[in-house]
């Protein structure tokens, strides 16, 4: 989506909004309770965000999501490369990784509470399944896909073994495995906070059932919105060193629209 | 069919039974050994026998039927309202400004977030569920619809503006069905995300579905029994993803045609 056709509409949108609920909430008292006023809940932001409880519990979450990732990252391109040059390995591991794939990530959580209880090596765990898939089958994908014709380009240069791989094969890869990467790394957030609410006692997805359950209206709604921060700067951040990584492969994806 | 195809598929299919058999045979024996206690690790015969009984008793397809049913309401919501508004944010340039920032500020928000807000609202009833995976479902369906319809190739577009096509026309035989794959494909994208909600809404806050009888057999012990209901969101998930597939290649198939591309 153009980036570029932004205008003040938007943000005049956003505001109204914002403003018709602080209204809403200050007129309406008995609905205070469902609906505290903007004010407070930035009020209660900040104070979250200063505490340093609350920064542990931002800082716990985040540790999870890289500690899990990672590992989510380095199982996806070891297993899809691998998978994608050796038709064999695939074949052979093609029924499990189909089984197990579709299985959403939350529904082994008790079987991986059983095994390792709850807390850290829990939710990294369960990131790392979680992220794995999409990494592994558009690894998979990419490195299959390389054009034979650029493979023989290169071969008829010269180029062969780790020179093939890193000078073709890699390149011709790379849009696949981050496209991978970045369904991943949003999966990532996702499962953090999910994971959080069943099985641990810090981190925002904790923080935010915990909230809601013991009537702390104000704090659960702050939680959503440092979530929604966090998540929004995440992907932002991963934006950034994509474009840069993949500043030379943007001419292959540009398109012409007429809206 | 040429006889080579059929011999490779056959060698495919016989290579991956195989190494299927292999890792249950593995996991069966190592959970035989004692190595591993019995309570984490049963035996994969023991998970298959209580698999087949919960099944024929009734209890897992009950339990799976309404996780299934509050996906399909939830999906059916996201796919009435956004489609339409997809659609209006596609063409219209005034909805694209004033609509685009409010999305991409909620668009970054894990959808399982909200289920807290939602049990606020809602207790932990089906209202809840069904619209914490409709919010779930929404995102990926609105961009993949208004990126869809502006991804219509401008030679079509000014077709049929010289055939003199209304906007509603316009809309309705031409943009939408041009922009049916990748709507499609934002279905797609939907569908798992939909499973991690439901199952994680109903741990969090449930009476009945698979994910609370996940949870509650773990909490209780019954190991074989929390590895029969695992299986069975596994099998319901692979079945899913098979039958959206047939379902995307017609489309496809369909598209291609059209289009006359290969």
């Amino acid at each position: 989506m153009g980036r570029t056709e932004r205008s003040l509409k938007g943000v005049i949108l956003i505001c109204a909004l914002l403003v018709a609920w602080e209204a809403f909430s200050r007129l309406y008292s008995e609905w205070a309770r469902y609906f505290p006023p903007v004010s407070t809940i930035m009020r209660k932001l900040v104070e979250l965000a200063m505490s340093r409880e609350g920064s542990e519990h931002i800082l716990t979450s985040l540790l999870r999501v890289f500690h899990g990732y990672g590992w989510g990252v380095l199982a996806g391109l070891v297993l899809g490369s691998i998978s994608g040059m050796s038709r064999l390995f695939y074949e052979l591991i093609e029924p499990l990784v189909e089984l197990l794939r579709p299985l959403p990530s939350v529904a082994i959580l008790p079987i991986v509470i059983l095994f390792v209880g709850v807390g850290d090596a829990m939710n990294v765990l369960i990131i790392a399944y979680a992220t794995t898939w999409p990494i592994f089958i558009n690894t998979l994908e990419g490195v299959r896909g390389v054009d034979l014709i650029h493979e023989n380009t290169g071969r008829m240069f010269g180029l062969r073994g780790p020179e093939l791989v890193r000078k073709v094969m890699i390149p011709s890869a790379l849009p696949f495995i981050v496209s991978g990467l970045r369904v991943s790394f949003g999966l990532a957030v996702v499962v953090v906070i999910s994971t959080e609410m069943v099985g641990s006692s810090k981190g925002l997805g904790y923080l935010i059932i915990e909230s809601s359950l013991s009537d702390r209206i104000p704090e659960m709604y702050a939680v959503l919105v440092m979530i929604g921060l966090l998540g929004y700067a995440l992907n932002e951040c991963f934006r950034a060193v994509e474009s840069r990584a993949m500043a030379w492969h943007r001419g292959f994806t540009a398109k012409a629209r007429v809206f | 069919m040429p006889v080579g195809a059929w011999a490779i598929r056959t060698r495919r299919w016989a290579a991956g039974v195989l190494s299927l058999i292999v890792v249950l045979a593995i996991l069966e024996a190592v959970a035989r050994s004692g190595y591993v206690s019995r309570n984490l690790f049963t035996p994969v015969s023991t998970i298959l026998r209580t698999f087949s009984d919960l099944l024929v008793t009734g209890v897992l397809p009950r339990e799976m039927l309404s996780s299934l049913a509050r996906i399909g309401a939830g999906l059916l919501l996201a796919i009435v309202t956004m489609i339409p508004l997809g659609t209006l944010i596609g063409v219209s340039r005034l909805f694209r400004q004033t609509l685009l920032p409010l999305i991409e500020l909620l668009r970054p928000l894990p959808p399982t977030a909200l289920i807290p807000v939602a049990m606020l609202f809602l207790g932990i009833g089906e209202a809840m569920k069904i619209s914490v995976i409709g919010f779930a479902c929404a995102f990926p369906i609105l961009i993949n619809t208004i990126d869809g319809i502006r991804g219509v190739h401008p030679t079509v577009v000014y077709t049929a503006r010289s055939f003199r096509f209304t906007r509603m026309e316009m809309i309705r035989k031409v943009l939408i069905p041009a922009a049916s794959p990748q709507i499609m494909t934002g279905i797609r994208v939907s569908l798992p995300l939909s499973l991690i909600v439901v199952i994680l809404s109903e741990m969090v806050g449930s009476v009945n579905g698979i994910g609370r009888y996940i949870l509650i057999q773990q909490r209780s012990f019954n190991v074989p029994e929390m590895y029969a209901g695992i299986l069975m969101v596994a099998l319901i998930g692979y079945a899913i993803n098979r039958l959206f597939l047939l379902v995307d290649q017609r489309v496809i198939v369909w598209h291609r045609a059209s289009t006359g591309n290969r």
